[in-house]
């Protein structure tokens, strides 16, 4: 009757010829339990395991299973500790408690030692109010892993980071160590068999450097390889091979994934059109803003993002106002007001190079309506807890808009300060220069915005984002005093500046 | 005591094995011939991938089934033993395939990236030469912004992606087939013999078979027709009792990616009709004059940044000498270059200008407002979304390519080779017009003979371009490919006298 059904469920596939032969060869396979012929039917020797403490609540353990699994796919990536599977960390935590006397820290000590673990992790994760914490312990079993025992604490705003910032400390754990194997099995002929292979990263017929001589790997499998080595070596005896894990990639891989979390967090509600938006508002929405009320308009421009319920940065506001007004009026105030305000008509009064001057800041007073835009856009950001749009590639975009609009990139990055530096030295170098244009200090001062454009465009490119909800999702946690700045409204909506110390405890 | 969890592990392990060779033997499921292949199941990686990745894993045991070289065991059978045993863990998994005697064994997962997918799908084999590494490992991520994905798009997407993989699988994956002598005789151990020059290997003694690992040894080449084994090696030698051959699928693959690639380009572009060249025949003036505008609105408008920051630092130039040319002439500033400075060579410059800016007004802008209208179409195509109109004909690809530089290309999604032709085109056309318009008297004929040779060079760029355009795919390529590795190096093998090598080569993005 089984029989009937196991066929009935394999009717999809096509039915094969019995052989004979296997059949016989797997019934002595049963009756004896002899040591498989087929390759690979050991299971790979475990260098550690990850245990998760327990938390006071069921959320706690979620957030706590998950890092767990994804702390064990970070060792798989590395290829340096092979994870103990679930099932046998259940049974050896089992014998461990049958032994009287052992408290929970004991208990993971002892479970490690009987699967004969290298290192292994305690992961306690849990939630307190809008942040989750994470406390990591590393300890070793072995002298040569000593160096790797610490403590590391982290901390996240995204349920979805925290494994992720678990992962890029394990990650970070594996830099500059090498591939420790045993000899398992001496054949003769200077051939070895070790307990290393495709997973620790030995390829076929590859030249490693070992202490005192060098190793070629034969033939390697995924756990094991042949491999030749000249001086004579023990069963049994360990050897390093210098071989190191490609940790830059896996740490650039997870701080991507990262942002890509707080990004999807923190982005701004436009249905995905926040890039369009945000060209459509510097080029159109915020240039008639501010033609209708210079400085406030960027402002009101920032709505058309979807930020809602904003208030304006009133000192930003008065700042692009003055600047703007400025440009309107300078050729005015250096020539006590005797030349014509209009840019296209030249009177006696007015020379040439103060016609140039007027044209050139009459030309940037787009650049000042953006540049003010992106002030409020940089406070709004801060306030209300936005990523910018174009953030998955914040350091090319921030280079951008420096390079179209002085000190762009840093407002864009949230450097409020910083950018307006910029843009005045920027605006002044330039409207100098302009205005003696043929003499040596003009040229000098064009040369001067020249360097500074560049500085200003590098520094937007490799400057951090001042955001501190970003900077808390990207901060590692091994610093023992942390220090952060923000702003954050209180029930009334007003806004609060705090700077906050954190230390280790 | 630890002895005594790691036997219990393996008794586990072997009995869950041996379970289920006797599962398979008694359905009938074992086929001597045909590597045994198990399908361990596609993890999701959340919720929101559930379906997507159910979807992959009937479409991995459908594709690699279809091929007919593997014999799938049942795939729920398989599921069933490694979750009743937790056997979950890629080592665990390899062990029971070692017990159980599978050859070939296929586990995937699938990453939620919020506005990706990622399929990371392994292929692993226990046989020689691999001892459980991985054969291929294929990675790629699947956009799935602004498509409208329904459970058929998945289908069809988890579909092309279990094609790519099992078409990546066999252009690695080396079966290997013995050759068995009895009384002298010499027979292929297989039920169809593969025909064709082979290697011969031939295992080592040391490591012995008792071992999990061996060495292989190249022995010389045989040529097998019909089950007839002919040694060619020069020298000669003795065929042994399990000799070895590894028999390679690439043929099998080539022809899978085809015959997929042609179906998919039937469903996402129809059939084209001639008048859609011709449209664009009598289009071509009106857009290529309106580049400027055109281009950047198709760029905002699909939101395609990169094509527009490519867009602007590439068309900058040829725009700059368009301007300038045209204004030399019409004037539509006030100050008319052309009358400005009556000197030979600002003349002739502005000459030069003038007739560059009338090709690139005519029709030399049209491969950029072909890239900034046809991005957002193949992308939907390649998302299934439904047949796509103007794209995927082939006579406008040679159109474009024809009048101006990489403008097939662009239509057939290739931007790098687009850009390319682009560029070389536009100098070789703006040189040869320099050398036209260049020299006067005694050096007239050299200038001239300097421009037919650039226009010579145009004319074997176009004929370069053309046969190029004809040949390469349109790109309706599902997702990006992340990594691809192949962990298989056939021809490279160690032995006591020193490593052999042969000439394949395995090639990693």
């Amino acid at each position: 009757m089984k029989k009937k059904r196991m066929l009935n469920m394999n009717k999809n596939y096509p039915a094969f010829s019995i052989q004979i032969k296997v059949f016989f060869a797997v019934l002595i396979f049963v009756l004896l339990s002899v040591k498989s012929a087929f390759a690979q039917a050991e299971i790979a020797p475990k260098g550690v395991a990850v245990f998760g403490v327990r938390g006071n609540n069921a959320a706690d353990s979620a957030l706590t299973a998950d890092s767990v699994e994804y702390a064990k796919k970070i060792f798989t990536d590395c290829g340096r500790f092979i994870p103990a599977g679930t099932r046998e960390i259940e049974a050896a935590y089992n014998m461990a408690a049958k032994e009287p006397g052992a408290d929970e820290k004991n208990l993971y000590y002892k479970t490690a030692a009987i699967l004969n673990l290298d290192i292994y992790i305690l992961a306690d994760v849990r939630q307190l109010g809008t942040i989750i914490y994470s406390d990591i312990e590393i300890f070793s079993l072995k002298n040569e892993y000593k160096h790797m025992e610490k403590r590391i604490r982290l901390r996240s705003r995204l349920k979805l980071n925290m494994p992720l910032k678990i992962g890029r400390e394990i990650a970070l754990l594996h830099k500059d160590i090498p591939v420790r194997a045993n000899v398992i099995k001496a054949f003769g002929d200077n051939l070895y068999l070790i307990d290393a292979g495709e997973w620790h990263g030995i390829r076929n017929n590859a030249v490693y450097k070992l202490q005192d001589c060098d190793m070629r790997a034969v033939q390697t499998g995924r756990y094991e390889s042949v491999v030749k080595i000249l001086p004579v070596k023990e069963t049994g005896e360990s050897i390093k091979i210098k071989i190191f894990p490609d940790t830059d990639k896996i740490i650039g891989e997870l701080e991507e994934d990262i942002s890509r979390n707080t990004i999807g967090m923190y982005g701004l509600d436009t249905q995905g059109n926040s890039e369009k938006r945000l060209l459509a508002g510097i080029c159109v929405v915020n240039m008639g803003g501010n033609l209708c009320f210079p400085g406030y308009g960027a402002f009101l421009s920032t709505s058309y993002l979807g930020i809602k319920d904003a208030k304006p940065d009133m000192a930003g506001v008065t700042l692009s106002a003055t600047a703007i007004v400025l440009q309107f009026l300078l050729p005015e105030l250096m020539t006590g007001f005797k030349v014509n305000f209009l840019p296209w008509k030249q009177d006696p009064d007015k020379t040439d190079r103060m016609h140039d001057l007027q044209k050139f800041l009459w030309a940037t007073i787009p650049i000042t309506f953006s540049v003010a835009y992106l002030d409020q856009l940089a406070f709004q950001f801060n306030v209300k807890e936005h990523v910018p749009p174009f953030f998955i590639d914040k350091d090319n975009a921030a280079a951008v808009f420096s390079l179209f609009l002085p000190g762009g990139g840093l407002f864009y990055k949230g450097h409020r300060l910083a950018g307006w530096s910029f843009y005045f030295s920027e605006m002044l170098t330039a409207g100098y220069g302009i205005y003696n244009c043929d003499k040596k200090s003009g040229k000098y001062s064009l040369f001067t915005l020249g360097a500074i454009k560049l500085i200003d465009i590098v520094y937007a490119y490799i400057v951090s984002p001042s955001y501190s909800f970003y900077n808390l999702e990207k901060e590692r946690g091994t610093a023992a005093v942390s220090i952060n700045m923000g702003i954050r409204k209180n029930q009334d909506g007003d806004n609060i500046y705090n700077i906050m110390i954190t230390k280790n405890l | 005591m630890l002895l005594q969890i790691i036997k219990k592990i393996k008794q586990i392990i072997i009995a869950s094995g041996i379970m289920f060779i006797l599962i398979n033997i008694f359905s009938s499921q074992l086929f001597a011939a045909k590597p045994v292949t198990g399908i361990a199941g596609v993890t999701p990686g959340s919720l929101r991938v559930a379906s997507i990745a159910g979807a992959l894993e009937s479409q991995i045991i459908n594709v690699v089934n279809g091929t007919g070289i593997f014999s799938i065991i049942n795939p729920n059978l398989l599921k069933d033993q490694l979750t009743r045993y937790k056997c979950t863990e890629e080592d665990c998994i390899l062990a029971f395939a070692g017990a159980a005697d599978v050859n070939l064994i296929i586990r995937a997962d699938v990453e939620d990236k919020g506005n990706s997918i990622i399929f990371n799908i392994y292929s692993y084999s226990i046989n020689a030469p691999y001892f459980g590494k991985i054969v291929y490992k294929y990675r790629a991520e699947i956009p799935v912004k602004g498509l409208s994905l329904s459970a058929q798009v998945y289908n069809y997407i988890a579909e092309e992606h279990a094609v790519n993989f099992t078409v990546g699988l066999l252009r690695r994956y080396r079966s290997q087939i013995f050759i068995k002598v009895n009384n002298n005789e010499p027979a292929i151990d297989q039920d169809y013999g593969p025909s064709g020059v082979y290697d011969l290997y031939r295992y080592e003694n040391n490591p012995s078979s008792k071992d999990n690992i061996r060495i292989i040894k190249k022995i010389g080449r045989i040529s097998l027709k019909k089950d007839k084994i002919d040694i060619i090696s020069p020298g000669g030698f003795y065929l042994q009792d399990n000799d070895f051959i590894f028999a390679a699928y690439d043929k099998k693959a080539d022809y899978m990616e085809n015959f997929f690639y042609a179906g998919k380009r039937e469903m996402v572009f129809g059939k084209k009709p001639m008048t859609d060249t011709s449209m664009l025949f009598f289009l071509t003036v009106p857009m290529s004059a309106l580049m400027p505008v055109i281009a950047p609105l198709g760029y905002y408008r699909t939101g395609d940044f990169t094509g527009l920051s490519l867009w602007a630092v590439n068309s900058l130039p040829y725009l700059y000498i368009e301007y300038r040319g045209l204004n030399s002439r019409f004037g539509f500033s006030r100050k008319r270059e052309f009358y400005k400075d009556d000197s030979p060579d600002h003349s002739r410059n502005a000459t030069i200008r003038y007739r560059f800016g009338l090709y690139m007004l005519f029709c030399g802008g049209m491969p950029l407002v072909i890239d900034a209208l046809t991005g957002n179409l193949l992308y939907l195509a390649s998302g299934f979304q439904g047949v796509q109109p103007y794209i995927g004909n082939t006579p406008s690809a040679v159109y474009l390519s024809l009048i101006s530089g990489g403008g097939g290309h662009f239509y057939k999604g290739h931007r790098l080779e687009g850009y390319m032709y682009f560029h070389a085109h536009n100098i070789l056309l703006y040189m040869s017009l320099k050398e036209f318009a260049s020299g006067s008297g005694a050096s007239r004929n050299g200038h001239k003979k300097k421009a037919y040779a650039y226009l010579g060079g145009l004319g074997l760029l176009k004929a370069i371009e053309i046969a190029h355009v004809l040949f390469v795919k349109d790109n309706i390529r599902n997702g990006k490919l992340l990594e691809e590795t192949g962990g298989f190096e056939p021809a490279v093998y160690g032995s006591d006298t020193g490593p052999s090598f042969g000439g394949q080569y395995v090639y990693r993005y």
